[in-house]
């Protein structure tokens, strides 16, 4: 998935970042508000956004996002634990709620969930013909056999799977490929398209022509 | 504990005792100078009577006494005799008397002046000039006298009772009236919360309530920018706080992922150790928390305790699942308990929760337990909010959690392991969400 981090604190940002990148998600980590609006046109899968930042309040953009149309699934991370606070923040326009101090892994399990929600399916295996996805072990398995893919291997089929039966644009994948660090080819996504096509087989993974890509509900 | 005596029933005892008192007493002064003075009228009266009988009485006296030895008597009058008269010679003859006067003499004494003769009379003796040496007994009716005079006193003495009586019944509507705005200001000191404008203090109407009226709204603002301070300064440090924890526990869940596997359980142990901190910031910032007043809504306890996890401690669920409480202090509450579960050994704690009185939440734990003089200490340490190091922050936080829930915290004499029941009258029942 690809995820934008607003967070201001250095030590909480990086540590969320590496270990949501360690989990095969992109993450795009801004410490302020200002930075953010840059790329409000991108296409992120979820938003973990702080509530405090040095520019504004969080449940605040996520608001003025709200109202320009802009449906992105938001978690928003705070420290204020009061029930009026959570009531205020899931108002906003949030779908989530954590409270610091809190574990990376729920984090993570949330995100999951949040994506899980997000292909209207809510079980987190997934078969495909003869391809198993799970997406919480992130494990593939072809015809019983496990295989192995790369972090950004499984960012492009979890990105895909997540969306199963719709396009996803190339941009948006490509956007989902370069935020990987030294991934700087001009064609590399049709690289890793075609190294999953050759683990997983040619036709899990359908091109419409002009448009982006596609794995059949 | 004995109710302290009311100021009003005190002064209205007092007023009424008093008033009673000085009622008595000038009904008794009343009744004694009324009598004296009427007596010294009639006195006086008889006396100027006696005077005008011997200025009337003189030219008769030059006849003499009859023959046959008899007082010569005044025709009868047509009026009733209210004064009787007498006229005594030396040998203690009546030589002459009015109708009604009796024909022994009224006095043996010749002496001039008063006397009472018997009960009957009172009588005023005149001395006669002339050689005969006659004297002349004006006397009346000591019956009547007495009435007159009892009359008289009667009437002064009831109406002086009365009016002392009408001033009792005044002084206790006065008194009650000038306690009036003291209750007022007692009743709204007592609805009054700092912290709800609907119950500000009314003003008051007697200056003398204007110090006491002055000094609690002062108090009370002081109180509200004291619970302003801790509110802002409880935000800013769990901010302060919070971020850097999870910052922290973050870092290190990275760093194991990240490490050599001879590394890991070092890692371990320090993130456990971090959790550890964790648990205590979030109790120190409940703590400021639990003295404000609990936010009640319901939850259901199922889902709160999934939150609260310790390695290597199995946690299970028990009775009423949905209840009324504050959530984040019960969690606050809890996980201290648990945790000092984790740390005696126990492998499996129960939360079990019952209706009584409000809600009982019931954590047992099959740990090391505490010895009964330990446990006894602690119950009375925890009874008089005598927190020390050996209450330990996570009972001191639970049975401040207890405390505003308007409940207590007890720790329950089992044979083994640890339970620790948290009393919440506020806390209820609630159905749980469809």
């Amino acid at each position: 998935m690809r995820l934008l981090l607003l967070e201001d604190d250095t030590t909480l940002g990086e540590a969320l970042r590496d270990f949501l990148s360690s989990e095969g998600h992109v993450v795009d980590w801004f410490g302020s508000l200002a930075e953010a609006k840059t790329l409000e046109q991108e296409a992120f899968d979820l938003l973990l956004v702080d509530w405090n930042l040095p520019d504004g309040a969080g449940t605040d953009w996520i608001t003025s996002m709200r109202r320009r149309g802009n449906t992105t699934p938001a978690i928003i991370l705070t420290a204020r634990d009061r029930l009026g606070d959570r009531i205020r923040g899931l108002d906003s326009g949030a779908d989530d709620y954590m409270v610091k101090p809190f574990a990376p892994e729920e984090l993570a399990a949330r995100v999951r969930a949040m994506g899980r929600r997000l292909s209207g399916v809510s079980s987190h295996l997934r078969r495909f013909g003869n391809v198993d996805i799970d997406l919480t072990a992130r494990a593939i398995q072809v015809d019983g056999k496990p295989v192995q893919v790369t972090a950004r291997e499984w960012a492009l089929i979890e990105a895909l799977v997540l969306r199963s039966g719709r396009i996803v644009s190339k941009s948006d994948l490509e956007a989902l490929v370069s935020g990987f660090e030294g991934e700087n080819m001009s064609n590399a996504l049709e690289v890793h398209v075609s190294h999953l096509r050759r683990k997983l087989g040619k036709d899990l993974i359908e091109t419409v022509r002009g448009m982006g890509y596609r794995i059949p509900a | 504990m004995k109710r302290p005596p009311s100021i009003r029933s005190r002064l209205s005892t007092s007023v009424v005792l008093i008033a009673l008192v000085w009622s008595i007493a000038v009904t008794a002064a009343v009744w004694t100078v009324v009598r004296h003075e009427i007596a010294e009228l009639q006195d006086s009266t008889l006396e100027e009577s006696a005077q005008i009988i011997f200025g009337l009485l003189s030219h008769q006296l030059s006849h003499p006494a009859r023959e046959d030895g008899q007082a010569s008597t005044m025709p009868a009058p047509p009026h009733v005799e209210h004064l009787i008269w007498q006229v005594v010679d030396v040998r203690g003859r009546t030589i002459l008397r009015s109708h009604d006067a009796p024909e022994r003499p009224l006095l043996e004494r010749r002496t001039p002046g008063f006397a009472d003769a018997g009960d009957a009379w009172r009588v005023v003796t005149m001395e006669m000039p002339g050689a005969d040496a006659l004297v002349l007994h004006v006397a009346q009716d000591a019956e009547e006298r007495r009435e007159v005079g009892f009359e008289a006193a009667k009437y002064t003495a009831q109406f002086a009772l009365g009016i002392g009586l009408a001033c009792v019944l005044w002084l206790r509507w006065r008194l009650k009236r000038e306690l009036l705005p003291v209750a007022q200001l007692s009743d709204a000191v007592r609805r009054f919360d700092p912290l709800d404008p609907g119950t500000a203090l009314p003003p008051v109407t007697r200056a003398e309530l204007e110090p006491m009226h002055h000094a609690i709204t002062e108090l009370s603002a002081r109180l509200l920018q004291r619970i302003a301070n801790e509110r802002a300064f409880s935000a800013h440090a769990a901010h302060a706080l919070r971020t850097p924890l999870a910052g922290l526990d973050a870092q290190l869940a990275v760093a194991l992922r990240e490490s050599p596997a001879d590394l890991r359980p070092r890692l371990l142990r320090t993130r456990a150790a971090a959790n550890r901190l964790q648990r205590v910031v979030t109790a120190l910032l409940a703590l400021f928390r639990s003295g404000a007043e609990p936010d009640i809504h319901a939850f259901l306890m199922r889902d709160l305790v999934a939150h609260l996890t310790f390695d290597g401690l199995s946690t299970t669920v028990g009775g009423i699942d949905c209840i009324r409480a504050d959530a984040d202090l019960i969690a606050a509450a809890l996980m201290n308990l648990l945790d000092n579960s984790a740390r005696h050994h126990a492998s499996s704690a129960h939360i079990a929760v019952r209706e009584e009185n409000g809600i009982v939440i019931r954590v047992s734990d099959n740990g090391s337990g505490i010895p009964r003089p330990k446990r006894e200490m602690l119950q009375q340490a925890i009874a008089a909010q005598a927190y020390s190091e050996r209450t330990g922050l996570g009972l001191m936080l639970a049975d401040l959690v207890a405390r505003a829930h308007g409940g207590s915290l007890t720790i329950c004499d089992e044979p083994t392991g640890c339970t620790i029941e948290l009393r919440l009258p506020h806390g209820s029942a609630a159905t749980p969400p469809v």
